[in-house]
């Protein structure tokens, strides 16, 4: 459904990922979210004019600014990703 | 464990199982539609009964309570097992043991392959921190509690039984799923299998289940895939629809 889905900017990703291995592989990425904090999305898919489309409910805050996110390890930044991606498991 | 039971004991037995977090009262909307036809059970699965505190083990001892009642109330066989989730692992676990007689299995979103360990560390770390928020009922956990998780009806009933939920049954519960997988067996008394899965984000793991299953048991198994849906969400958000897909199923449309 489209109302489950927010568009942002590719100029406003910061890295495009994917879990490891054993964590299944899954594509993530990181962006500027528009409460100015850095954001993962598990679920997106790109439109045309560089433009995403990222699902609500596959979404996680990652850290409050660029300065804390430099200090984060790939294994806490792989964590919030595969957390986003579990969000809804029951 | 304890059963709720809804419709005429004259009827054939449909048990109805829900998943990690989920209140039984989920299943309300199906046991409405239901209740006419079959008698509808819904065991609040340990660790999930609001009106006292109680643990999770096992899935193998979830089993086995389910077992027992089906043994003591119907004679050892029921017409349809249904699982959502966790509740879809065991009632696939009820299969395998053998038992008891099941005439009809519907798995909705059943994780029933393993998971890594390293999944199965960041899970428990992400259950115990949803569920430690709940009780002290942080604004933002329960807000994406209802944007991701449940319909904002189901959050009382959730939070009665989160309130007494502990560490190790968090741990019990993510460590069963992800540590057991699928044990093929015989299906000797011709069970009918329904495997229903969406196709967003963590539902990869239904799919990858719903495909071996049909591999182990290709003449019984009936696959419904929900294409663009996520975990569960054709039971939790649009159960009429569930219930029109299940009964299909149930009269071999």
């Amino acid at each position: 459904m489209l109302a489950d889905f927010f568009k942002i900017k590719t100029g406003d990703i910061l890295l495009f990922g994917i879990t490891n291995e054993a964590l299944g592989k899954h594509k993530f990425i990181v962006y500027l979210a528009k409460d100015n904090k850095l954001h993962v999305n598990a679920e997106f898919k790109k439109n045309k004019n560089d433009i995403y489309s990222c699902c609500k409910y596959y979404d996680r805050e990652l850290c409050g600014s660029l300065e804390e996110y430099l200090k984060l390890t790939v294994l806490e930044i792989e964590e919030k990703a595969y957390g986003a991606f579990m969000d809804g498991a029951r | 464990m304890k059963f709720h039971e809804s419709g005429d004991r004259k009827h054939k037995p449909m048990i109805l199982m829900h998943g990690v977090l989920t209140p039984w009262q989920i299943w309300q909307p199906q046991i409405d539609f239901f209740k006419d036809n079959y008698y509808v059970v819904v065991p609040a699965l340990d660790a999930h009964i609001e009106e006292e505190k109680s643990e999770f083990v096992s899935i193998e001892e979830e089993a086995e309570k389910i077992e027992e009642y089906v043994n003591n109330e119907f004679g050892g066989r029921v017409y349809a097992l249904c699982g959502l989730s966790m509740g879809g692992k065991i009632a696939n676990r009820i299969f395998e043991r053998r038992n008891i007689k099941i005439d009809n299995l519907v798995l909705d979103g059943a994780p029933l392959v393993k998971g890594s360990a390293i999944a199965k560390v960041f899970m428990t770390r992400s259950y115990k921190l949803i569920v430690r928020k709940s009780k002290q009922r942080d604004k933002k956990t329960l807000e994406n509690f209802k944007r991701d998780f449940l319909p904002e009806k189901y959050l009382e009933s959730y939070l009665q039984f989160a309130d007494t939920m502990s560490d190790t049954s968090i741990e019990n519960m993510i460590g069963c799923v992800c540590n057991t997988g699928i044990s093929p067996c015989e299906n000797q008394n011709g069970t009918k299998i329904l495997f229903m899965h969406g196709t967003k984000g963590n539902e990869v793991y239904s799919v990858k289940s719903a495909r071996k299953m049909k591999k182990l048991y290709p003449s019984s198994v009936t696959v419904q895939r929900f294409d663009g849906c996520k975990h569960c969400e054709i039971a939790l958000y649009y159960p009429e629809k569930w219930c029109g897909t299940v009964e299909r199923f149930l009269n071999g449309e």
